[in-house]
């Protein structure tokens, strides 16, 4: 038999033994998955804990626990290494991933190690797995059986698993809306963000529709500054070294872009100049008192070393040298005229009072010089108009010229089901993942500029906070993929919510009011603390709809000893009903209309509702008039509001909350005494429940207002007697 | 063939210096279909097969290749008008390669793995060989957007202008030319290798030149097209070559 030569017979001697051990191990390696060995794992650790749970039982002499225990080593004992799947038929969803995280749903490994841990949160009560799967939310690739293909993190899997940090964003995959839903703050704050930074003025959204400009009108510059060139130059140069807090964003533009665009600005037609106003025998310092004490403060920072409500509110550190007293006064008298969209609200004043105010704050000049503006007549105003066309500025300003103009901003639409690879890194090192591609965007808008595009989005001032939700909800964008099966509409009381929020930032609500915990801006320069302007926390419990509409449409005066007044906000029905239904669902109110039916009344209850009413002396604090004017001689520090007021302002479920726990509920601070029960929730007299009821019963029927002396009961008693005739014994 | 020598362990020699097929040929086959499994073994363990991208009707990738053994004919649809490109080369390459036997019937060299007895014969089919190889390797990795040129080193994001200034020889150019590449081939090959002729007779003869010819007119018309700006060589009615 021949063999070859010797060459051959070495390179076959060394070849077939690789040939062959390759074989097993390529055979081994299809034999034994990763997931087996987690599994492996996991069995051990599982009949450790139980093996725990067992010896507790025993010790605690369970019999029947310690047998389920028994029988629960048992069965994982003999449970046989299997791929374990939740399938969706209708989604099309094989999710493998509890074939390693075996103890997702088991309280036994809440603090067991990755890949073993239960889920956290009390979310997979509401989301059964079975039914929703792991990728719905997570994403991620649910078929595969690797740690890395699992996790989606494969070349062109457009859907790598989310970080726990923005998981957030699958919520909005069902569900509707964000407002009102437990569990999606982040999702909600970046959504809240997404309109209190002005983000809509550019960057269209499904649901933000029909808002005004987020910045202010563009066209009478030159009615509305002293200096409208300097100003406004210096201002698109570098609106941040004018104002530090102003949200108008820094668009990085060189001295010469500044100055086209200034020149087109200023070549605007000027608009209807406001009247003159002299401001002669106008005493600042008169202005300086009204000024804090109408509750201007609530929203205007006025020193450098202060903050406004909002950054959207302006600081009026400098306003003397930016802004002429003609244009001051027209816009304190009525703001509307200059901007219909602005949310400086009306403030009642009197002629005299607002010029007080114009030359005080007409007092505030700068500390430090405008930077010198450019000569304009070298710049032609139609580059400007380009410059203007380019960057976008009609988003948020409303020019003239600019009506029609559409935005051509990138749409984020659709941007969760955007490929990562149709992004553009730009030479940046940013990890190739969409929420590191937005992180970067947002911190730096042109970092992903190269020679092939110029990028325009402007610098903006966010924290790394604010970053983190405007990311959560951005990734959330998307279009409605899933079955009707999985979706879950927005309720009503939901969107009021929304509404809510939006217009509660938008008008700086918690500029005089306290608001989801936050003090009333207000409170930092007014001393008394009863002179703020009321709590609105809870307010949706507490007053009824009906009321609310109607002072959100005509404000009127509830407290006659607080000097500053609701100024007019000029709400439209709509608007009005959006703010009552909003707070009332803030609340859990959802229905917050009240109607109380006189004839429903029962009498009896009434009647013991007036006397318990007098026995525990209500009117004392409680004034019963308001058109007599206040009480001389008293505090108005002791003074409460007029309960004549309450059957129409008062949502009774309310009073009766507020009569059993008025420390919890009006706060510590309030001067209502705990009456029927100690702070700690024991009664203090004999019935409070029908004491309370009934006391209710007659807030809410109340006709005259209550009277404490015995002699007017004894007068009413006689009436009523008086009344009882003796049909049988009258002709008629 | 080898029983006459059974029991002698040296190397059989048959004919002047030839070896048995077995194990001498068929050990070295083996050993590179050996070689070849081991490669592909530990391809296979190291690299799971790529996912490419989510296919998606709203969007066409580009550059879409072809499967790869495909992209060599692929690449020809730069040089040559559809028709050509996609059916008649590939029919002309089968038909040929199914021709050889009947072409080539000499016995000169039977049995025989060598090279120097068959030098014209083997040397042209390799280069036919190669050309396509190197076809398919510039169209599967030199080839980007719109299907320009890239080098490995090039950005496929930034684009390539697709301008391109090309001309075609008038029809009375470009026929001549044609007549006289292949009459001049023929008349070469038979100056050349007077033989050649001979043997095969003048029908045989004739075809094997013009499918020689035509396998080389192939890169020709590449050469023109990249050094002149080439578009067509002829230009008729009916179809442009």
């Amino acid at each position: 038999m021949m063999r070859g030569t010797p060459l051959m017979r070495l390179a076959l001697a060394i070849l077939s033994p690789i040939f062959l051990l390759l074989c097993v191990v390529a055979i081994h390696s299809e034999e034994t998955r990763p997931w087996m060995r987690y599994q492996e794992e996991f069995k051990t650790l599982y009949i450790d804990r139980a093996a725990a749970q067992l010896r507790a039982a025993e010790a605690r002499q369970n019999a029947a626990e310690a047998a389920r225990w028994q029988r629960v080593i048992a069965e994982v004992s003999a449970a046989p290494p299997a791929i374990a799947q939740t399938y969706l038929e209708d989604v099309k969803i094989a999710d493998r991933c509890v074939t390693c995280h075996q103890g997702i749903d088991n309280p036994l490994f809440q603090d067991a190690p990755q890949p073993f841990r239960s889920h956290s949160g009390p979310l997979l009560q509401q989301h059964d797995p079975s039914r929703f799967g792991c990728t719905l939310c997570h994403q991620g690739q649910g078929a595969a059986t690797t740690v890395e293909g699992g996790h989606g993190r494969e070349a062109n899997w457009s859907s790598p698993l989310l970080p726990a940090a923005y998981v957030q964003a699958s919520c909005a995959r069902c569900h509707g809306a964000v407002h009102g839903l437990r569990g999606a703050d982040g999702l909600r704050r970046g959504a809240d963000l997404f309109m209190e930074k002005g983000c809509y003025g550019c960057h269209d959204v499904k649901g933000i529709t029909y808002l005004p400009k987020f910045g202010p009108p563009l066209t009478p510059l030159r009615s509305k500054l002293t200096d409208a060139r300097s100003w406004v130059y210096a201002w698109i140069k570098d609106p941040q070294r004018i104002s530090p807090d102003t949200l108008m964003p820094h668009f990085e533009l060189d001295d010469d872009a500044a100055g086209k665009i200034t020149a087109f600005l200023l070549t605007l037609p000027p608009g209807k100049a406001p009247d003159r106003v002299a401001l002669d025998g106008a005493a600042p310092e008169d202005g300086k008192r009204l000024f804090t004490e109408r509750g201007c403060r609530g929203c205007h920072a006025l020193t450098p070393d202060e903050h406004s409500v909002s950054p959207r509110v302006p600081h009026l550190a400098g306003i003397g040298s930016k802004v002429t007293a003609d244009w001051l006064d027209q816009w304190i008298a009525n703001p509307k005229t200059y901007n219909p969209d602005t949310a400086m609200p009306k403030v009642e004043l009197t002629p005299d009072e607002r010029r007080a105010i114009v030359a005080y704050l007409l007092t505030l000049t700068r500390a430090e010089p405008l930077p010198p503006a450019p000569d304009l007549s070298r710049f032609n105003p139609q580059d400007g108009k380009q410059l203007i066309r380019r960057y976008e500025c009609f988003g948020c300003h409303a020019i003239e010229g600019f009506e029609r103009t559409r935005l051509s901003v990138p749409d984020l639409g659709e941007f969760a089901r955007k490929p990562v690879a149709e992004l553009d890194f730009g030479r940046t090192g940013v990890p190739r993942t969409k929420w590191d591609w937005l992180e970067r965007k947002l911190r730096e808008p042109r970092a992903y500029e190269s020679e092939k595009i110029q990028l325009l989005m402007p610098t903006l001032s966010l924290t790394a906070d604010e970053r983190h939700a405007l990311i959560t909800y951005v990734l959330a964008f998307d279009v409605p993929t899933l079955p009707v099966r999985y979706t879950v509409p927005a309720t009503p009381a939901q969107r009021a919510l929304r509404e809510q929020t939006w217009m509660v930032a938008h008008l700086n609500c918690n500029g005089c009011h306290r608001l989801d915990g936050h003090e009333p801006h207000l409170a930092r320069s007014i001393e008394r603390k009863n002179l703020i302007p009321p709590s609105l926390e809870g307010v949706g419990a507490r007053l009824q709809g009906q009321y609310m509409y109607q002072f959100l449409l005509e404000p009127k005066a509830v407290r006659p000893w607080l000097q500053m007044r609701m100024p007019v906000f000029g709400f439209t029905e709509a608007q009005a009903r959006a703010l009552v239904e909003g707070f009332g669902a803030a609340t859990g109110v959802s229905n917050p209309y009240t109607y109380v039916a006189k004839e429903a009344i029962a009498q009896e209850h009434f009647q013991r509702g007036v006397r318990r009413f007098r026995h525990y002396k209500c009117v004392q604090c409680h004034p019963t008039s308001i058109d007599q004017g206040l009480p001389e001689g008293v505090d108005p520090e002791d003074l409460s509001i007029n309960l004549m007021l309450a059957k129409t302002r008062l949502r009774p479920e309310w009073i009766k909350d507020f009569l059993a726990r008025p420390k919890q509920i009006a706060g510590p601070q309030t001067r209502m005494p705990a009456v029927f029960y100690t702070v700690e929730g024991t009664p203090k007299v004999e019935r409070p429940v029908d004491d309370i009821a009934d006391i209710t019963t007659y807030m809410m029927g109340m006709v005259d207002p209550p009277e404490v002396t015995l002699q007017a009961e004894e007068d009413a008693k006689k009436a009523a007697q008086e009344q009882q005739v003796d049909w049988s014994a009258v002709e008629y | 063939m080898t029983d006459s020598r059974k029991g002698h362990d040296d190397v059989p020699v048959l004919r002047g210096g030839e070896v048995p097929v077995f194990p001498y040929l068929v050990l070295k086959e083996f050993l590179a279909a050996l070689v070849i499994s081991i490669l592909l073994l530990i391809w296979s363990l190291a690299q799971n097969a790529p996912l490419l991208p989510e296919a998606n009707p709203g969007k066409t990738e580009n550059p879409a290749k072809a499967p790869w053994y495909f992209v060599g004919l692929q690449e020809l649809l730069v040089y040559f008008d559809p028709w050509i490109a996609g059916v008649g080369i590939p029919t002309l390459i089968i038909a040929g390669l199914m021709a050889i036997p009947y072409l080539d019937t000499s016995r000169g060299a039977t049995g025989q793995y060598t090279f120097h007895a068959r030098r014209a014969a083997i040397g042209h089919f390799v280069l036919g060989f190669v050309l396509w190889w190197v076809l398919i390797a510039i169209g599967q990795f030199l080839r980007g957007p719109n299907w320009q040129f890239y080098w490995p080193w090039q950005d496929w994001s930034v684009a390539k202008s697709a301008d391109e200034q090309l001309w075609s020889f008038p029809w009375w150019v470009g026929l001549p030319l044609l007549v006289a590449y292949f009459a001049g081939g023929l008349a070469l090959a038979r100056r050349r290798w007077p033989w050649l002729p001979a043997g095969l007779g003048r029908g045989r003869y004739r075809l094997v030149i013009v499918l020689t010819l035509l396998m080389y007119a192939v890169p020709i018309k590449i050469v023109l097209r990249l050094l002149l700006g080439v578009k067509y060589v002829l230009v008729t009615p009916w179809f442009n070559i």
